[in-house]
C-alpha cells in the first residue's frame, strides 16, 4: 500500500465485536482514553484563573481550570471526602477556590486541601494528604489535552502533533476562538465516526450536496481530491473547492476575510486531518471545524463540534458563522445516519468482520492504529 | 462513454471516460441528474432515534473571549 493509492487487496477489517463487545470496549477504553494524550477542549474556555470546563473521559469525569499563577491544571472531579462530583456544569468559573458542594470541603486552584469547615479534630487527618488526584494536562495549538495514566510522557514527544501542527501552521489555529458550537449524543460506537473521516469512498451517494461544493469528491472511489498539479504531499486530506468557491459554504462565498497567512492552494482547498484518537480537524480559507469525540459506552459516543474562527472577525458587528454550521450539521448528521444503520447493522452474527475496499487506507491506517495499540497496551 | 447502473436509483447512466487521474478508478454517484443521498430513501424517524441533538435546534452562539 502506497500512502496515496490503493490498498492492494481486499483485506479483512477488525472483528465485529470490537463495535459492541463491553470487554474489549473496556480495554480499548484502557488504552487509548485512560492511557493516551486525548482531546478535551479548547484553551480559550479556561483563559482566565478559576474558569473550568468539565469533561466525561471515557467515563472517568475530570475538570480543567487555570491556576492563580496562570497555569492549566486538571483534576478527578471527585472529592477527597465522600468522593461527590466538584463541578456539575459542564463549563463554569470558580470564585477563587473550589468547594465541595457536599460538606464544604474547599480546595485551591491548585488542587490543595485548604479548609474542611466544621470538622472535629482527628489526631490523623492532615489536609496536605487529601489534594484532589491530579491528571496531566498540556495545550496543543489551542487544545487542552489531558493524560489519565501514570507517568505520562510531554505530549509533544509524540511528533504526529509535531507533523500536524507544520502541515497547518498557516492557519494559525492556536489562536483561534470558538464562535460556535454544537453537541451529539449517538448511538454508535466511536471508532466509526473515526473511521467515516477517514475515507470520502461514502461522499458522492451520503453527501451529494457536500460533493457540489468540491465537484472532484463526486468521482466514486476517487483516493485524491486534488488535481495532479498540485503538491499532494504537502496537503494530504486537502480537497479543492469547486471554481469560484472562496470557502466551504453552500454559495462558496463569505463576507470574512480569509485567513491572512495562507497559501495560494490553501485558499482554494479545504483539508481534513485526524489527531487520533479522538480529535478530526477541517481547515477551510477563513475558519477551521473541529469535532471531538468522546466514547461513553460500547455503543455509544458524546461529539462536541466548534468552528473556530479569528478573533477580530467574531468581532466585526455582521459576522455570522450560520452559513457553515448548517452545511456542516447537514454533513454531520448524514455521517450519523450511516454510523448508526452500520452500529444496527454489524451487530448481526453473520457479519464477522468488515472489508477494506481498496481505496479505504486511512480506515485501514485507523485499525492497525487500534490492533497495535491493543496488542501493545 | 460506457452504460452502468446508478449506485443511487439503479437508473442506467453513461459514465464518461477517466480522464487517468488516480482518483477516478471507480464510476460513483453524482452523476448528472442522479445527485440524492443514497439516505434519501431511509427512515429518518427510525434514524433520529439513534441521536440527540444540543441544543434541539440552532447552535450555541459564543462570543470572542477576553485576551488574557
Amino acid at each position: 500500500m502506497d500512502r496515496y493509492g490503493k490498498l492492494d487487496k481486499i483485506e479483512a477489517a477488525l472483528p465485529s465485536a470490537h463495535y459492541f463487545d463491553p470487554a474489549l470496549h473496556e480495554r480499548e477504553m484502557g488504552v487509548f482514553f485512560h492511557n493516551r494524550w486525548v482531546c478535551v477542549g479548547r484553551s480559550s474556555e479556561v483563559a482566565d484563573p478559576g474558569e473550568y470546563t468539565a469533561v466525561n473521559v471515557a467515563g472517568r469525569g475530570i475538570f480543567i481550570t487555570r491556576d492563580r499563577e496562570q497555569r492549566l491544571r486538571a483534576f478527578y472531579n471527585t472529592c477527597r471526602h465522600r468522593g461527590s462530583a466538584l463541578c456539575s456544569a459542564e463549563r463554569g468559573a470558580f470564585d477563587g477556590v473550589v468547594i465541595c458542594p457536599y460538606h464544604a470541603w474547599t480546595y485551591g486552584l491548585d488542587g490543595k486541601l485548604l479548609a474542611t469547615p466544621h470538622i472535629l479534630p482527628a489526631e490523623n487527618f492532615d489536609k496536605a494528604d487529601f489534594g484532589l488526584h491530579e491528571v496531566a494536562v498540556q495545550e496543543w495549538e489551542g487544545f487542552l489535552y489531558a493524560h489519565l495514566g501514570p507517568d505520562p510522557p510531554d505530549l509533544f514527544s509524540d511528533p504526529s502533533f509535531g507533523r500536524a501542527a507544520d502541515l497547518f501552521k498557516n492557519y494559525h489555529t492556536g489562536e483561534l476562538e470558538v464562535a460556535a458550537r454544537l453537541e451529539y449524543d449517538v448511538d454508535c460506537n466511536w471508532k466509526l465516526i473515526v473511521e467515516n473521516f477517514s475515507e470520502c469512498y461514502h461522499c458522492p451517494g451520503v453527501h451529494p450536496e457536500w460533493c457540489e461544493t468540491m465537484p472532484r469528491m463526486k468521482r466514486g472511489g476517487a483516493i485524491s481530491f486534488l488535481p495532479k498539479e498540485y503538491d499532494r504531499e504537502a496537503h494530504p486530506g486537502g480537497s479543492a473547492m469547486a471554481e469560484g468557491f472562496e470557502t466551504l459554504t453552500w454559495s462558496g462565498r463569505s463576507n470574512r476575510p480569509r485567513f491572512q497567512h495562507l497559501s495560494e492552494i490553501e485558499r482554494k482547498i479545504i483539508s481534513g486531518h485526524l489527531i487520533w484518537p479522538n480529535l478530526l480537524l477541517s481547515f477551510h480559507p477563513d475558519y477551521v471545524h473541529t469535532q471531538r469525540i468522546m466514547p461513553t459506552g460500547p455503543t455509544s459516543m458524546h461529539m462536541v463540534y466548534e468552528w473556530l474562527f479569528d478573533a477580530e472577525t467574531m468581532a466585526m458587528p455582521d459576522f455570522d458563522p450560520a452559513d457553515t454550521v448548517e452545511m456542516w450539521d447537514l454533513v454531520n448528521q448524514q455521517d450519523f445516519g450511516v454510523c448508526i444503520l452500520a452500529q444496527r447493522g454489524l451487530t448481526n452474527p453473520v457479519h464477522a468482520n468488515s472489508i477494506y475496499a481498496p481505496q479505504e487506507r486511512g480506515l485501514h491506517a485507523f485499525n492497525e492504529y487500534i490492533r497495535e495499540g491493543l496488542e501493545s497496551g | 462513454m460506457r452504460e452502468i447502473a446508478c449506485p443511487n436509483c439503479g437508473h442506467a447512466v453513461e459514465v464518461p471516460p477517466a480522464d487517468g487521474d488516480d482518483g477516478d478508478t471507480v464510476p460513483g454517484a453524482g452523476l448528472k441528474g442522479h445527485e440524492r443521498s443514497t439516505l434519501s430513501n431511509a427512515d429518518w424517524g427510525a434514524i433520529e432515534a439513534g441521536y440527540k441533538r444540543y441544543p434541539p435546534s440552532g447552535y450555541t452562539r459564543l462570543p470572542p473571549k477576553r485576551r488574557r
